[in-house]
């Protein structure tokens, strides 16, 4: 019924016309945003630019006369081309003159940023704009983990899970995106913990509401990562080396005919790490005692290697682009969850083939965009949990002729993975004010694989792997943008439907196993509003969002963890409110940011653990409450100081059973609730020779202490308060520090000529023990080099 | 720069959020109702259990009360809340408060608060170590990585590990053998062990016996030998989980007892649970006794076990239950269904005490203290987690405690002054 609803809103929504968008952005000759500068289209006003510089239209193709005023004075006539196959996006640069009045000294056209764009959505969104961080070592959590309102938790070193934190909730809440694609369907060659930073062009954070093109299942926001797309022939490499034997390869390359008809590139990727830090454990003296010992099982290599090849700018297509990627992901396993026990062999790898198929289109003269893609996916992933031996921390076996499997009780897996994927996003412009968008994203998965020492049915001794088990599920959205107030006001309506179907095969108590199928539905909708008025900026949304179970927690493991068939999509009410202020004057400039988030999510989907089969139910209901600040100030163009910080009330409520309601209103246990940054940077220019510059930077991150396990509300320390009524060493950290700063400090040096970038970076330059998960220390100090080299 | 109202009005808002979540609740009152006819020499400590197995230890003087309700009373935090044992005013529990493995020993101090002592880890990465504290100075614990036909001996004060005990002689070169992995009793100078010799099975949790009979090794203390090897047929599988005593010594009569789970997945008639006995001054199974479940209820199990004057104290379901019943199947194992029990040793006969049934969820057995036995309760349906108290004199049963929404209580230890 819904997508019925969907198919004839949108066939409606065909048969109306309209224009392409067209940015224009007004700066005087310091660079600095000129606003209320009257700009009149072919004699017709059509608005003033806004604080930012910035005013957005719609325009027909074709020629256009531009008229710029400041009050009663003509500053300048210029034409324009506008072609809506492309975008059009210009950037005007003014001088003002003595007698206030303003001349057009020069006109230049360049793009206006995607982060400036995406800041002018009504979504609470982040962008974080990579172009001028492709010097920095790393992986991309590094730089995610320095924006406002975002945690990244992670095991520490190359190669391990991460997982993201956002307005309270993490793990499964928040979705990751490549180009808009679930980034499961990359591989772990491509993760938050393997993606050096010059990889991406930016990377987008949606605290939240989601926009429509990323129709997924998402709780509690997403991120997107968003590939490179360089307007210019490129040929690019980096290198970076670093402690625990880590080396890092990137290369970028770009190369287009000269009509820019087609064109053939590659991003790809390689990382190695022995991961080989020292921790802190407990060996195997008697009395046991903690020391200082190196890892010796943790090595991770990867890479990833994409070719994409495309045809543009013809009558049937904008862009049609074919993407193949091929990329490979080994990692040794070293330890548990608490770090207590080593292991000294389990490792998992996979080998992972994606192809992706992307058209763009502008049709109906230009009112109608398609943005469609689809992908296919195989992986092979292998899990060896085999070993009869035992190891202690110091890497030498404690115990022999044990039975296989290091972890729990053996694992010789192989799994086969095929996914298939589509997206389809429509944008059609109803009028000058109104904008429809369609989204659509199919997303299959079927897998197949064997482990002998895995789940094996007791009556008829199936392998549990053997049998295959599939997994889909379809979104689909439709809104509807508007401007209001001469585009001072843009709001946002839309309509969301998930569904899910599983089928796989599971063991009932007695062990007779059978096939079982499942499938759920849900609606959801959002709504959000910008408001851009001088210096102000303002923004509210709300999203009933939705995340589907996906097929493990449906069928579990069939072995320790059991099926539920019954199990129900997560839910939650999430609100943003956001504010910004820019004070600016000459070569100082002041950014004020805040926004509140409140997020009330219920059937939060929860392990429930017992002997012999765990299952997850739907069960805990939580609020979150939160707020984060973010300043930033420019006293002069060679420094840059900011800070941010974010604070996350997030609570049980509604416990249903009467015994449990002690832990009514306590704190969800393990996730960081109070954390913040800051950050200086200075910028030095023609150090060396003309058109070199010199950056130093200083970074901080800052984790106040947080639970591992629920503490009743009336028992909870205060915020700076000492833990006294509770014994507790389920906490982190655990060694009585209120929280966990780490300073990174990093030079970085771009040569004019040739196109050469020197870099070295500090991390954990205190050497401080820092943990995101239990006990699981993560690197101390650590030093690398980068040299990154534009060939042309 | 201009001040400006809005940037001044998102600064409130947080500020009210920032100290409003700051703000401590001081609706419970974390001082228990006091009550006169509480033995004031007594330190009642009970561990609670959310439902994710997390909880507390917590240690009661002069704030004991009939209605407890923990909230603000300080406790040492554990991962996995699943009971403890005491030996004299000292606390032993199953992996540390983290869950690493191992035994974990503590104290409590001058401000009635539970404290960490000291953590014997175990080597070995799964949740398999089981443990007897036999006296200040002497205790064993299994151990698979120092072999699983091996019991390993350790100090309880200092918990350090202080040698071993070798059954490998007694192997039959089966996959799956051990020793001592589930039962761990002792009796004058003997140690009673489980010998499980056979194998675990694909898709099964129990190790299938190579004979289906459960066998205890007897262990001379004073000779340092094994004595010999007890069997006995019609049933398998002694004991269940770590740290779950499946066994009771009858202070009155000493008498040995052990509960046979029997295979649990598949629950064969004909090998049901059975409640077994090794007389007193014997070290061989008592041929003539066994206490059949299928006497009471099948297909069930017994899952507890306390004797005193040869009177068995066990929990028997009120309905056919499977352990691996659980999820959307069947009648599942943590439902409000066992019921507290006595059986006569002798004549057999079961009498159902009147006390909540339980749910399962804690394993503790009844325990004996000045002449009255006590029993744990967790029942779902009503809300209920407490204790009550028989007297087996009187046949008298009271209360003892009950917790007000203060989680499931999965232990509970009475230390006197």
């Amino acid at each position: 019924m819904v997508k019925i609803f969907f198919t004839i809103l949108l066939s409606v929504s065909c048969m109306v016309a309209t224009a392409c968008p067209v940015y224009i952005h007004v700066t005087d000759i310091n660079g600095k945003a000129a606003s209320n500068v009257v700009v009149t289209i072919d004699h017709i006003v059509k608005g003033n630019t806004d604080a930012s510089g910035i005013l957005m239209i719609e325009l027909d193709s074709g020629e256009h006369i531009l008229h710029f005023r400041k009050g009663a004075i003509l500053l300048k006539q210029v034409n324009i081309n506008i072609d809506c196959i492309k975008e059009n996006r210009f950037d005007f640069e003014l001088k003002e003159q003595g007698d206030n009045s303003i001349t057009l000294q020069q006109v230049t056209v360049k793009a206006l940023t995607a982060k400036e764009q995406l800041g002018q959505s009504p979504f609470s969104v982040q962008a974080i704009d990579l172009k001028k961080s492709y010097d920095k070592g790393g992986d991309i959590g590094e730089i995610l983990n320095r924006a406002s309102g975002v945690r990244l938790r992670s095991d520490g070193g190359v190669g391990a899970p991460v997982q993201i934190n956002l307005g309270g909730l993490q793990g499964k809440a928040v979705r990751l995106f490549k180009d808009g694609i679930p980034i499961e369907l990359f591989g772990h060659g491509f993760s938050l913990g393997t993606i050096p930073v010059n990889m991406l062009e930016r990377v987008e954070i949606y605290k939240g509401a989601m926009p429509l093109y990323l129709a997924s299942d998402a709780l509690g926001g997403g991120v997107n990562l968003v590939s490179r797309h360089d307007y210019k022939n490129l040929a690019e490499l980096s290198y970076e080396a670093g402690s625990f034997n880590t080396h890092r390869v990137t290369a970028n390359g770009l190369w287009r005919n000269g009509i820019k008809t087609w064109y053939l590139g590659t991003s790809s990727s390689l990382n190695y790490s022995d991961n080989d830090y020292k921790v802190n454990v407990p060996i195997s003296t008697n009395p046991t005692t903690y020391q200082d010992t190196k890892r010796f099982h943790d090595a991770t290599r990867s890479y990833y290697a994409e070719i994409y090849t495309g045809i543009q700018n013809r009558t049937w297509t904008d862009d049609l682009r074919l993407t193949l990627i091929a990329s490979s992901f080994y990692k040794e396993i070293q330890h548990d969850a608490q770090m207590d026990k080593a292991y000294g062999e389990p490792y998992s790898k996979e080998r992972n083939y994606t192809s992706l198929l992307t058209y763009k289109k502008f049709l109906l003269n230009n009112r109608m965009k398609v943005n469609a893609v689809g992908t296919y996916s195989y992986f092979k992933t292998r899990f060896i949990d085999t070993a009869t031996v035992r190891y202690g921390w110091d890497g030498q076996i404690i115990g022999s002729n044990l039975k296989p499997g290091e972890i729990n009780m053996g694992n010789n897996q192989l799994i086969n993975y095929k996914f298939f994927s589509s997206r389809l996003n429509l944008t059609y412009e109803l009028s000058d004010r109104h904008v429809l968008d369609f989204s659509e994203l199919y997303y299959q998965q079927r897998r197949i694989g064997s482990d002998p020492l895995g789940a094996i049915s007791a009556i008829e001794a199936i392998d549990v792997l053997s049998v295959p088990a599939l997994y889909r599920k379809d979104n689909t959205a439709l809104g509807l943008r508007s401007n209001w107030l001469g585009k001072e006001m843009e709001s946002i309506i839309a309509l969301k439907y998930y569904h899910f179907q599983t089928e796989g095969y599971t063991t009932d108590n007695f062990g007779m196993g059978y096939r079982s199928s499942g499938t759920g539905q849900q609606l959801g909708y959002l709504g959000g509003l910008r408001w851009n008025h001088g210096k102000y900026l303002f923004k509210a949304s709300y999203e009933y969002a939705t995340r589907l179970p996906d097929e493990y927690e449906i069928f579990g493991d069939a072995r320790l963890i059991k099926e539920n068939m019954n199990l129900k999509p997560e839910k939650s009410h999430n609100v943003n409110l956001n504010g910004q202020y820019t004070v600016e004057n000459g070569e100082q400039s002041l950014t004020l940011s805040a926004g509140l988030f409140y997020r009330k999510v219920q059937d939060i989907i929860f392990l429930q653990l017992d002997i012999p089969f765990s299952r997850y139910i739907n069960y805990e209901r939580a609020q979150v409450k939160g707020f984060e600040l973010e300043a930033n100030y420019v006293p002069v163009r060679r420094f840059n100081i900011g800070m941010n910080v974010t604070y996350q009330d997030i609570r049980r409520i509604g416990i249903k059973e009467a015994m449990f309601r002690n832990l009514e209103n306590s704190r969800v246990p393990n996730v960081p609730y109070f954390f913040g940054n800051f950050w200086l940077n200075a910028y030095f220019w023609n150090v060396l020779h003309k058109g070199d510059r010199l950056e130093l930077s200083w970074n901080g991150n800052y984790t106040h202490r947080f639970f591992l396990q629920a503490i009743p509300k009336n028992q909870e320390p205060g915020l700076f308060e000492k833990v006294k009524n509770i014994q507790t060493s389920l906490i982190i950290p655990r060694d009585d520090r209120l929280g966990q700063l780490a300073n990174n400090v990093g030079i970085y040096y771009h040569f004019a000529k040739p196109k050469l970038t020197l870099s070295g970076e500090c991390r954990n330059i205190g050497d401080v023990r820092l943990y995101d998960n239990f006990n699981v220390q993560k690197p101390g100090r650590a030093f690398y080099l980068k040299v990154l080299y534009q060939f042309f | 720069m201009k001040r400006n109202k809005f940037t001044v009005m998102m600064i409130g808002l947080s500020a009210l959020l920032f100290f409003g979540s700051c703000s401590k609740e001081k609706g419970a009152d974390p001082t228990p109702t006091p009550s006169g006819d509480l033995p004031a020499n007594e330190t009642w400590v009970i561990y609670n259990a959310a439902a994710n197995w997390s909880g507390g230890i917590y240690a009661l003087k002069n704030n004991k009360a009939r209605e407890i309700n923990l909230s603000g009373i300080p406790f040492f935090q554990v991962s996995s809340s699943l009971g403890g044992r005491t030996l004299g005013k000292t606390l032993y529990k199953v992996n540390s408060a983290s869950n690493a493995q191992g035994i974990l020993k503590l104290s409590i101090n001058s401000e009635s608060k539970v404290v960490e002592d000291k953590f014997l880890p175990s080597l070995s990465t799964a949740y398999i170590t089981n443990y007897l504290v036999a006296s200040p100075t002497e205790g064993y614990y299994w151990d698979d990585v120092r072999g699983g036909l091996k019991v390993q001996k350790f100090n309880p004060t200092t918990m350090e590990r202080t040698g071993e005990i070798d059954f490998s002689s007694l192997s039959e070169g089966l996959p799956d053998e051990s020793a001592g992995q589930l039962i761990l009793a002792k009796r004058d100078d003997k140690l009673y062990v489980d010998l499980l010799l056979g194998t675990k099975l694909a898709g099964d949790w129990q190790v299938s016996p190579k004979n289906k009979e459960v066998a205890i090794a007897v262990y001379d203390l004073t000779n340092n030998k094994i004595l010999n090897v007890t069997k006995f047929g019609g049933t398998t599988n002694l004991g269940v989980f770590i740290d779950h005593v499946l066994w009771s010594l009858d202070e009155k009569t000493k008498d040995l007892y052990f509960v046979a789970v029997g295979d649990m997945k598949r629950q064969p008639i004909e090998y049901s649970s059975k409640i077994l006995r090794i007389k007193s001054g014997e070290t061989q199974f008592d041929p003539t006794f066994s206490i059949d479940i299928k006497n009471y209820q099948f297909p069930a199990e017994f899952n507890r076990l306390f004797v005193y004057d040869s009177k068995i104290y066990t929990t028997v379901p009120s309905r056919g239950v499977s352990y691996y019943g659980g999820a959307q199947h069947g009648v599942t194992y943590r439902s409000d269904v066992w019921y507290w029990t006595q059986i006569d040793a002798t004549t057999k006969k079961a009498t159902r005490l009147n006390i909540p049934a339980d749910s399962f969820y804690g394993t503790q057995n009844p325990f004996l203290h000045n002449g009255e036995i006590y029993f744990l309760s967790n029942n779902t349906t009503e809300g209920y987690s407490g204790v009550n108290q028989y007297n087996p004199a009187t046949g008298n049963i009271k209360e003892t405690f009950h917790l007000k929404e203060s989680g499931r209580l999965n232990g509970f230890n009475i230390i006197t002054e």
